[in-house]
């Protein structure tokens, strides 16, 4: 959980079990290198060093790991997936669901950043495992229901 | 604020098993009245974990279980309780006066069951708690889900995500009916709350 991961071919990055936290995934096919945000929490406070805690400051983060690596945002297939709604009742009562509001604020970020994104398999009541396998940039996510 | 893991001596840690203990053996004085069938329980001692930690020690993360979700003190504390599934649909056979395999899935039926039940049995530990720290705990309704426990932990844990940075989890192994039931208890609290359990028990 709050991480970024980043690595190359012929590398696998996995995420299991993923409920509300938002796995986002970028790779570059030309250097064979890729990585993962694992994003529990929307919007950084801006006091909290663990960036990768966030969405949007994860986000920042899996870029500038790439970018020390010498991938450049430009070109990177991006992904997310994961931010399920796995209590539907409690949602219900706090009248807040936090997978909805990691999915927005990836969404507003990949749009600030002008970041088109690949793919995507979020939402929904289900629990997944996200896998990127860096030889060839394929997302495989897996549901256990 | 990572990295400030909660620090407490043997000593304190000797006292929050010693809740735990309390907790369980009420629990499952519940679950054997409930379920008119004997309970017998072992109570490993209490871990605490760094919230981003967590499921790195929660076993198979894709495991499916049957967990129940329950707010206490104030919004942002909370407790997760999860079984296998195998184990919660045995645990439902007994409640529901079944033959051991006769629930399949938990459904409708089987869900209300497994929430009243998780209801009774948080509501026993956590009065035993409170008893025994003469205060009050207060509780909310028990919300239930079956699916990896990887997802249906982190869901949890980012309802308190915000607040705190350590996790406490112990488990509850017990057998009914020779069955072996392994239920895993989270202890999601907002930051402040285990420091002041420990200064109501060295009270006591």
């Amino acid at each position: 959980m709050a991480t970024v991961v980043a690595s190359r071919a012929p590398d696998v990055l996995i995420a299991r079990g993923i409920g509300s936290c938002l796995v986002v995934t970028a790779y570059s096919k030309q250097a064979g290198i890729g990585g993962m945000l694992h994003a529990m929490l929307p919007k950084n406070p801006g006091t909290d060093s663990a960036r990768a805690k966030y969405v949007d400051s994860g986000i920042d983060e899996l870029f500038s790991r790439l970018g020390s690596m010498g991938v450049p945002m430009r070109g990177l297939e991006v992904k997310m997936a994961g931010a399920a709604n796995m209590f539907p009742t409690l949602a219900l009562e706090k009248k807040v669901e936090i997978g909805d509001r990691n999915i927005q604020t990836a969404r507003e970020k990949f749009k600030k950043l002008g970041v088109f994104l690949s793919g995507e398999d979020v939402g929904g009541t289900h629990g997944r495992t996200i896998t990127l396998n860096l030889s060839n940039g394929r997302l495989e996510v897996r549901a256990s229901i | 604020m990572s990295g400030a893991l909660m620090e407490i001596s043997s000593q304190e840690r000797d006292v929050l098993s010693e809740l735990a203990n309390i907790g369980a053996n009420a629990a499952a004085t519940a679950l054997a009245q409930m379920a008119g069938k004997k309970v017998e329980l072992s109570v490993p001692s209490i871990q605490i974990k760094d919230v981003q930690d967590v499921k790195g020690g929660a076993g198979n993360l894709e495991e499916k279980v049957a967990a129940v979700y329950i707010g206490v003190f104030e919004r942002n504390s909370a407790i997760l309780v999860t079984f296998p599934e195998k184990s919660a649909l045995r645990l439902v056979d007994v409640l529901l006066g079944k033959k051991p395999g006769a629930s399949k899935e938990i459904r409708d039926a089987e869900k209300s069951a497994f929430d009243e039940m998780g209801n009774i049995l948080v509501g026993a530990y956590l009065a035993a708690i409170a008893n025994f720290l003469k205060t009050k705990i207060a509780q909310g309704v028990p919300h239930s889900a079956v699916d990896m426990s990887g997802a249906l932990l982190d869901a949890a844990i980012v309802q308190i995500a915000t607040g705190t940075n350590e996790v406490l989890v112990t488990d509850a192994n017990f057998s009914i009916e020779k069955h072996v039931v392994g239920a895993r208890i989270y202890f999601l609290f907002e930051p402040g709350v285990v420091r002041s359990l420990l200064l109501k028990a060295k009270k006591i």
